[in-house]
């Protein structure tokens, strides 16, 4: 590594020489890049350093080539593991509910019809209980906290917000476009079941502005598929 | 930055691509003209992907598959030296950004993430590749199977054996080579994607390029540093 001068701070000349690298591609915050840019005016021998990285980043470039696009098969072999993927998760997930139903609860006292009933109900059972804990974590005054459909929980800003799912095919701009027009923002999700938490306005909104606020979600059909009432 | 290599003169904006469309328009070929806000777009519309993969969205899936395969496939590339093994890797790490997306802390950019997932996977690869006797710090020794450089020397001028010098790194260094100096990542996201604290990521490219200045020397190249 190179050598300090008597007028350095010991290690300053190897600092800089470790940062040049990301000097050279403009990735460096703005502090080491003063930083950079002082010590180069006070030595102009490290520009030759420099010049050696500019020189690698450069073969490194043609080394790697243009990042290109993938085929159209490619592509769609991608799309059928996802496909497979989703059955086998869908197929995985019922069969664990449904097969833990039937096993421990049922399967002792019930007859095959009233087996399929009671998962089919137990299953339900479980969803409403979700809903019922998630209104249980919201804090309206203090903020919302909610779970994201992988399980993460976070709090977000006070408000009143409701639950929205949009049309599955909208495209992103459109849904921004028609949020952005209505004076609504996306404060989160996706939740589970895809829904996500749109922010209508100020915590404190009587029924009449989240009745209107609603309704004008609502009469956005074309992007909205379904709206749940205010928390 | 890496360019998106073009097949038409059809050119299209980030910020104008919809869901449905953007698939289209790649397949049709398309300019990637890249300024500072066009990129912010693109990562603004990344991370509402990611969102909407979470909530099992394959139209959104494709789109980020489509955007971002190239450069995953080629980071994996250059990790595996081997073409088959890196499609399989490229497209094991989006199955695990379609499994994983609602894990997503949005602390990072979404491609560092990705790449970050790519990283993990190549590496595991290595490992098993490598079993005997792997230990990380070991990774650099680990010699590429590829012409001398001396042989390289022989022939060609200056920019050729450092590129040649390149392909002969241990793929540790090859890897934050690349990530620094082609996928142009700053260093915060460089400590992201390989999960290690800045002060390994200065040491470990300053020790990549010291590698490499004693590589070139071998093969006759002095270039006065370090």
């Amino acid at each position: 590594m190179a050598m300090n001068t008597e007028t350095e701070k010991p290690g300053e000349r190897d600092e800089i020489e470790m940062l040049l690298p990301w000097y050279a591609t403009g990735k460096l915050d703005q502090a080491d890049a003063r930083r950079v840019d002082a010590y180069l005016a006070q030595h102009p021998e490290v520009q030759a350093r420099l010049s050696l990285s500019l020189a690698e980043r450069s073969e490194t470039m043609q080394v790697n080539g243009p990042v290109t696009a993938p085929s159209k098969q490619t592509v769609e072999r991608f799309m059928a593991r996802i496909g497979r993927a989703k059955v086998r998760e869908t197929g995985a997930s019922s069969e664990r509910i449904g097969g833990w139903t039937r096993r421990v609860l049922v399967k002792p006292f019930f007859s095959h019809g009233q087996i399929q009933w009671a998962a089919a109900a137990a299953t339900l059972m479980i969803v409403v209980q979700a809903a019922v804990i998630l209104s249980l974590l919201m804090t309206p005054e203090q903020g919302v906290r909610y779970e994201t459909a992988g399980g993460r929980s976070e709090v977000i800003a006070p408000g009143t917000y409701v639950d929205v799912r949009f049309a599955p095919d909208m495209p992103l701009s459109r849904i921004a476009a028609a949020m952005s027009e209505l004076n609504f923002t996306i404060a989160g999700g996706p939740k589970a079941g895809g829904f996500f938490l749109v922010r209508i306005g100020p915590a404190k909104m009587s029924k009449d502005e989240i009745q209107q606020a609603i309704a004008a979600l609502r009469r956005r059909s074309d992007v909205v598929q379904f709206v749940t009432g205010a928390k | 930055m890496p360019r998106m290599s073009v097949n038409s003169s059809e050119s299209v904006q980030p910020h104008s691509i919809t869901l449905a469309s953007e698939h289209h328009q790649r397949h049709a070929g398309f300019g990637n003209a890249r300024g500072n806000g066009v990129a912010m777009e693109q990562q603004i519309d990344d991370r509402a992907l990611i969102a909407r993969i979470a909530a099992s969205d394959e139209s959104a899936m494709r789109v980020l598959f489509v955007r971002h395969h190239g450069r995953v496939l080629g980071f994996v590339r250059r990790m595996m030296r081997s073409e088959a093994m890196a499609e399989e890797l490229a497209n094991e790490v989006f199955l695990e950004v379609w499994r994983v997306a609602g894990s997503f802390q949005h602390r990072s950019s979404p491609l560092t993430w990705i790449l970050s997932i790519a990283h993990n996977r190549a590496l595991n690869v290595l490992r098993k590749r490598y079993e005997a006797n792997w230990k990380e710090d070991e990774a650099i020794e680990i010699a590429d199977e590829r012409d001398d450089p001396e042989v390289a020397a022989q022939k060609a001028d200056k920019g050729e054996i450092l590129r040649r010098c390149f392909e002969t790194l241990p793929p540790i260094y090859r890897e934050i080579i690349d990530l620094v100096y082609y996928h142009e990542l700053s260093i915060k996201e460089v400590c992201e994607v390989l999960g290690v604290p800045d002060g390994t990521v200065k040491t470990r490219l300053f020790n990549a390029r010291k590698r490499l200045e004693a590589m070139l020397e071998e093969a006759g190249v002095d270039r006065g540093w370090p």
